[in-house]
This record gives C-alpha cells, structure tokens and sequence, in this order.
C-alpha cells in the first residue's frame, strides 16, 4: 500500500504539469475559434490512439528515449550534463560515414555501424568532461558549448567531405543514402523500427546498471556529493568520466538509430531541428531522472507533437499549439526542480 | 489530492467551455473536383515570398476550381517526412513540397502511397514517379551578368558572394560569369562564400573582403547568400557610403529587394513558385494523376527572372540600372530563349575561368 501511495505521489506533480498543460492547450484551442474537446480528443487521437498514430509516435519517440535516458543517467548521477545533442549528433554523422563503406554482410554493417557510433559519442562525451574537469569549468556550459562543436563539425562534413554524389538536387545538404545496411521496420506497415526495441533494452538496462550495481551507486554518489565519495574510497573524477562515456555512448547511439532506422543519411540539422534533445531532458526531468519513467514521458512527449500534426490537417488547428503544452509542461517541472533545489540550499545553509 | 481536484475541476470548466467552440460549416459538393484534396508542405510560410507565390497560387486554384487545400507548414527537418505521411494516412490526393527538404522523404513516401501523386517545387526527388519542377538557375544568372556588365561599362573585375561552395552555387555564378563575359570576355572575378544561410554578420565580412579585393577595379558584387542573410552585403554597401568611400552595388535574391533606401541594390533574381504549382495543379486536376520525372523551369518560362528584366523593379537606380543596360540584359533574355545562346551544364572541377 505505501508503494502504491509513493508511486501516486510521485506521479502527483508530473500528471499536474501535463494536465495544466492541455488545459492552456484547450484554452488557446478555443481562442481559434475551434471545439477544445474535439481539439484535444483528436491530439490524443491523432498520437496514441491508432495502429499508424501510435507507430508514428513511437517512431519519434525512439531518439527522444535515448537522450532522454542518456540525461537521467547523468543528471540522476549529479552530473548536469546538456550534451546529448552533440553526442547524438556525433552517433548519427558516424553512423551516416560508416555505414554505406563498410564491407560485409547488411547485420554485421549495422552492428558495426551502431558500435562506431557508441564510441563517437563517448569519446565526444569523455572531451567535454575532461574540458569541464580540467579547467574546473561548469560541465553543464561545457557541454551546452559542445552541441555546438558538434552541429557545425557534422554540418562541414556533410556540405563539403561526404556531401551525397549521387543527388540530383545539389542543393540538398545530406549524405549518401544507405541501401542494405539499415535497421528493418518491426511491421513493414508501420514505421517503427528495430531502434525501438533497442531503446527498450537500453533503459531496462540502464535501470539495471543505476539500480542494482555498484557502479549505480558510486555513480550516484560520485555525482552528489564527492568530497564524502572520495572519503568513502570512491574515485569520483574516474566515476564522473564512466557516467559521462555510458551517457554519451546511448546518446550516440540514438543517432546511429535515427540514421539507419528512419533517415538512412545525415540530413544536415537532423538532431538539432526536432530538439531530441530538449525533449528528452524535459522526459527525464518529468521523470524525475526514473528510467521507466523516462520512456514513457518520452513516448507523451512524442505522441502530442505527432497529434499536433494530425489536428492541423484534420481541424486546421495550428500544430505550435503542441509546442505550447511541451512548453508548459517544461516550464512547471523546471520551476518545480528549481524550488526544490533552492529549499535543499537553505537547509544545507541552516545545517551549517 | 487537493490539487489534482483542483486540476481537475478547471479541466472541467474548459470543457463547459466547449459549446463555445464553433462547428465547422459543412460544404456543399458542388463540382467535379470537391472530393480532391490537395496538400501543400513548405517551410513556415511566414513572409518569404518564395512559399507565398505557391502558396497564393494554389489558394487562388483551390477557390477557382472547389478542391480541398492544406497548408503543412513544417518547423523542423523531422516534419517533412511526419506530417507529409499524416497527410498521406488521411487520404490527400495530391501533395506538393515546396523546397529541397521535400525530394527524400516524397521519394520514401510515393513507394509506400502508390495512390498519393506526389510533386516538388525547387529541387529533384529520386523517385521519377514524382512530378520534379526545378529552375534553371544558370540561365537568369546570365541575363543579369549580360546586365550589370554593361551597367558597369570601366569595370573589369566582379565580385560573388554565395552560401556555400557546392555545385548549386556554382551554378549561379558560372551563369553571372558567362553573362559578364558575354559583354567583357576578359572580366576578372572574385569569389567568397560567407559559409551560413542566416548569419549577416558574416556575409557583412565577406563583403569587406570582395570589396578590398575589387579595390578600383570593380564596384559590383552579386549577393547570393540567401534572400536574409544578403542583408549584410546591402548594410556594407550603406556603410561605405556612410565612410566616404566609394560605393559598391549589389543584387538581391528571391524577392525583389531593391528599394529607394538602400539604391545600391540594383537588381535581384527571384524564383517564381506560383508557376509551377500552376503547372503541377493543373496536370492533375485533368485526370487526377501527375506526370513523373523532372521539368527545369528558367527564364523561358519566367519562371527564375531577373528583377528589371522579366519585371519592373520596386525602385530601379537610373544611374546604374540605365536603358541600355535592361536592354543588354533582355537582349540575353531574348538569345536564351531562342536559343541563339546555350549554356552547357558544367561541374565546377570542370569550369575555367
């Protein structure tokens, strides 16, 4: 009973801020002109409650799981690390450059492919966390600074290294598509692919690895409270550097997913337009850095922004308006993180 | 609890709210086209001129002939392919993509919705099902080069400022480079390329260093950046002025861009979409399909004009832009559509200056 009770409870704030949420949604709906109900009906509908909505969403919602698990690993850890984006990005343009020159057989290419991108991403991850160590730097500006190394590196390969031969428009900014080596759909009607299934195992995984290891724990550890870490014998810049490796390599994974799952090339500005990124942190904060939890905001997340999509044709209702609720939804989980954390200062000020 | 009650009951007075909501009129079936849907997809449509002009076109069409449109703005590179298969999912006859964005995903897309007939506007889809309407850059870039090189008659250097170095810029510099030696065969030119689509500040730097490496001989730079990002080169141009050094005139791109503010900019390209979303609608309203493969649309068609040339300029600098200068540039206009000039396709590994 008491698990049920703090399970409520901690699901309490969240549904809150989703509810405010729709309620402005509904709101602005209204001020259009058009039915709220039927404005807001047909956003779940559009998003979740077909066979080809649902698909869509979870479709969209596979890059987002990634960063978002990628972010509650680091933020859950104590580390405000802001860097999915580029370590996405990174994934993603490996994924593209590797993929098509491989030789072997289509599976082995693709595990290759997604192990090459792993690895760009931790070591993209490990630079920022040596940067912020080293020089004593915030980590959270380091790698807000690192998305942007990231982007235009990817964007000057992709307009001048591996611009794609073979387009007849030579205005479009992309590689060369992938033919063979590409992550199958899971039901060839629909388009959610095999990356969702290893998004799945990721976050059983990682919820494994936080909560039923000792790496979890030092990792937790580490992050909050380092001083008291290294005293307990726990080497906390070594933990950190782990954590932000494993954080980079799912990030960069997802964009080996997204390239060989949905656009089978580097698309310039693919990762950074959608904002992965920033939905997936706004999934784990909404979560509270849980890992199941995290995939399901993630999968809300996605699945207004596909029914924002589908209301703007069927009710000509804008599709800004899911970017407002995501907006609010944000706004109220951040103020909330704020507010605690200001009360956790004020008693650590008052304890001292 | 209490607060989740509360939520609750304002969600509840939202939805009293409801009855507020107007119902959509029903439509009457009056012809043999109310049944058709017809979708266009582009960026957000905004102010840009270049998705208005198909955009207008196709509202002026929808009104005229009684089909169903809808405008699919997408705000980010994901839209393209997600909301072009929602529409596809809700059963749209025709959609049509305005831009380069368009071409992979239509391609994806018209295996998977053999019934859908797809078209794009401004670039070239893989797949040749797909209706692809492309312009002919090349061709007005001659006419305007034909233009400025006899606007400019004591110059022999010509300075380009384009986006990025790849083919589909240098298609429009080799275009402005054959016009310019079409009147002065022993013309010079410089290049640079500010790197960006959207960053003034940067093409204002560029503009700085074609404009020193002009020095006395030049006094022209071709702005092919991008219809915003120009700006810098036309804030550079004002600022020279504003120096006491010698002027420098430019060109806009996409719209027409010259103004009485700013009379350095004396001419621009602009590519008009209303023609050939004309085109595509109405091959399809005559059986409800469209024909695949791919149409290059240019000066012929007026389709990519050169502002003065194919139409009065909002503001034209008499002093530069003088009648025998439009007349050089119609003279070319007229020889591309004769065929009496040619301009072959070139790689730019291949193109000597």
């Amino acid at each position: 009973m008491n698990k049920v009770k703090r399970l409520l409870s901690s699901l309490a704030y969240p549904l809150m801020a989703i509810l405010t949420g729709l309620i402005i949604g509904a709101i602005i709906i209204m001020s259009t002109g058009k039915n709220p109900v039927s404005g807001i009906w047909g956003l779940l509908k559009g998003g979740y409650l077909t066979g080809f909505s649902l698909a869509s969403t979870l479709t969209r919602a596979t890059p987002i799981i990634f960063c978002g698990v990628s972010a509650a690993l680091a933020w859950g850890s104590g580390y405000s690390s802001m860097g999915a984006q580029g370590q996405m990005i990174m994934g993603a343009i490996t994924a593209a450059i590797v993929a098509p020159r491989l030789p072997g057989p289509d599976w082995l290419v693709v595990i290759l492919t997604i192990l090459c991108s792993m690895v760009a991403g931790a070591l993209f991850s490990l630079c920022s966390a040596f940067v912020s160590a080293k020089f004593n730097a915030y980590l959270l500006i380091i790698t807000l600074m690192f998305n942007y190394v990231a982007n235009y590196f990817a964007s000057y390969l992709t307009n001048y290294v591996f611009l794609d031969p073979y387009a007849l428009d030579k205005l479009a900014i992309q590689t060369q598509k992938i033919e063979g080596s590409i992550l199958p759909r899971i039901l060839s009607k629909y388009t959610t692919h095999y990356g969702f299934v290893i998004a799945l195992a990721v976050v059983i995984l990682v919820n494994f690895l936080v909560k039923r290891t000792s790496f979890g724990y030092k990792a937790r550890m580490g992050g909050l409270n380092p001083h008291f870490a290294e005293y307990g014998g726990i080497k906390s810049r070594k933990t950190m550097y782990m954590v932000l490796m494993i954080s980079g390599a799912i990030a960069g994974l997802g964009g080996a997913c997204e390239v060989l799952g949905t656009k089978f090339r580097y698309v310039d500005e693919m990762i950074t337009s959608p904002g992965y990124s920033w939905s997936g942190i706004t999934a784990s904060l909404m979560s509270n850095y849980n890992m199941i939890g995290t995939l399901f905001s993630s999968i809300f997340l996605a699945g207004i922004t596909v029914g924002g999509a589908s209301i703007e044709l069927t009710m000509n209702i804008p599709s800004e308006i899911t970017q407002i609720i995501q907006g609010v939804i944000s706004m109220l989980i951040t103020a909330k993180i704020a507010i605690d954390w200001s009360k956790l200062n004020k008693r650590k000020e008052s304890a001292e | 609890m209490k607060k989740i009650i509360a939520m609750f009951l304002a969600l509840t007075m939202v939805l009293c709210l409801a009855a507020c909501g107007q119902k959509e009129p029903d439509g009457e079936q009056t012809n043999k086209y109310a049944d058709y849907k017809v979708a266009m997809v582009s960026s957000t449509v905004g102010t840009d001129q270049f998705i208005l002009q198909a955009k207008n076109q196709l509202d002026a069409m929808a009104k005229e002939y009684g089909f169903n449109e809808s405008i699919i703005e997408c705000m980010t590179t994901d839209d393209w392919e997600q909301k072009t298969r929602t529409a596809c999912e809700q059963g749209y006859n025709l959609i049509v993509g305005v831009g380069w964005n368009a071409a992979a995903p239509f391609s994806t897309l018209q295996d998977e919705f053999p019934d859908v007939r797809f078209a794009v506007i401004d670039t070239i889809a893989a797949n040749e099902k797909i209706k692809s309407m492309n312009f002919n850059t090349t061709d007005g870039c001659y006419v305007m080069g034909a233009m400025i090189a006899t606007a400019f008659p004591d110059d022999t250097v010509f300075g380009y400022i384009g986006n990025f170095q790849q083919q589909s810029n240098f298609e429009y510099k080799y275009g402005f480079m054959e016009g310019v030696k079409s009147v002065k065969p022993d013309a010079k030119f410089v290049s640079a390329y500010a790197d960006t689509y959207g960053d003034t500040s940067a093409t204002y730097n560029k503009a700085v260093e074609v404009a020193a490496a002009l020095g006395a001989n030049g006094h022209f730079i071709m702005g092919s950046v991008a219809n915003s990002a120009n700006a810098g080169i036309y804030q550079y141009a004002l600022d020279r002025i504003a120096d006491g050094a010698e002027p420098i005139y430019t060109s806009g791109l996409s719209v027409d861009q010259t103004t009485p503010d700013n009379p350095y900019i004396v001419s621009g390209l602009t590519k008009n979409t209303a023609i050939p979303m004309k085109m595509i609608v109405e091959d399809f309203l005559e059986d409800g399909k469209v024909t695949g493969g791919a149409t290059t649309l240019g000066v012929v068609q007026d389709a990519f004009c050169v502002v003065g040339v194919n139409f009065d300029a909002n503001y034209r600098n008499t002093e530069i832009i003088t009648d025998e200068a439009l007349a050089a540039g119609r003279k070319a206009a007229e020889d591309l559509k004769s065929g009496k000039v040619v301009l072959p396709y070139v790689m730019e590994d291949d193109y000597k200056e």
